[in-house]
């Protein structure tokens, strides 16, 4: 399944891109699993990303989200830093 | 209800005056407005140049809308208003303001507080500082802006 993965502020800077389109397998149906994948797949900076891991937000569909929760083909998932607007 | 997001300056006493336009039942009107700090008293050797707020356009709208409507739940109000600033801005520069009318004072004092409360741990905005010294720094979230949340018990729908 295919999941539009989106990055904001910090972590953004980390991965150096706004934007990745994911293509992974129908188990690897979380955000937890999906960052796995990226990290086994390409390295990188995905691993800096991982070695962050509980200092990173999530939101699925727009809607803040934990590591755990399922995703499914088409979702919309972005990566960012605790919130500091106001 | 509004929610504005947008680069441009804002003016209170315009929105104000547009919340008031017709309705004269509104007894009260609160509101917060939050300004760029120039000197952050934690970061003592730094002085602001210019800061820099992003935000995750769609999800601020959608997670701004909610907290409204959940405000609108808890207490009754005539009009809110939320408007928050993104892009470049320099120090003493207004970033947000949250104007919140109703009949009497305790709903719009209460329904402020608790709009600026979620706001500042659900929608997605994050502040990048640049120092005079051209120093750039994101700031890092608030263990505190937390725990007052919490203060709401708010149960999560």
């Amino acid at each position: 399944m295919k999941i539009n993965v989106l990055f904001f502020a910090s972590v953004r800077e980390i991965v150096g891109i706004n934007a990745k389109e994911v293509d992974i397998q129908d188990s690897e149906n979380s955000p937890h699993k999906l960052l796995n994948f990226l990290v086994k797949s390409e390295q990188g900076s995905w691993v800096s990303l991982h070695k962050d891991k509980h200092l990173i937000r999530l939101a699925i569909n727009q809607e803040l989200s934990d590591w755990n929760d399922l995703l499914k083909d088409g979702d919309e998932l972005a990566f960012f830093p605790p919130i500091t607007g106001g | 209800m509004t929610v504005c997001i947008q680069e441009d300056v804002f003016n209170v006493e315009k929105i104000i005056s547009n919340i008031r336009k017709n309705k004269s039942s509104i007894g009260a009107i609160v509101s917060f407005i939050g300004y760029v700090r120039e000197f952050n008293k934690s970061k003592k050797t730094k002085k602001l140049l210019q800061m820099d707020l992003e935000h995750y356009p769609g999800m601020t709208e959608k997670a701004l809308n909610k907290i409204e409507l959940n405000a609108k739940s808890k207490w009754q109000l005539e009009d809110v208003y939320i408007i928050h600033r993104i892009g470049k801005l320099k120090p003493t520069e207004a970033i947000v303001a949250v104007v919140v009318a109703s009949e009497h004072r305790k709903n719009a004092f209460e329904a402020c507080e608790f709009i600026i409360d979620f706001l500042k741990t659900d929608a997605p905005f994050w502040k990048k500082e640049i120092s005079d010294q051209q120093i750039e720094s994101w700031v890092q979230g608030r263990e505190e802006d937390y725990k007052k949340k919490e203060t709401w018990n708010f149960h999560k729908e």
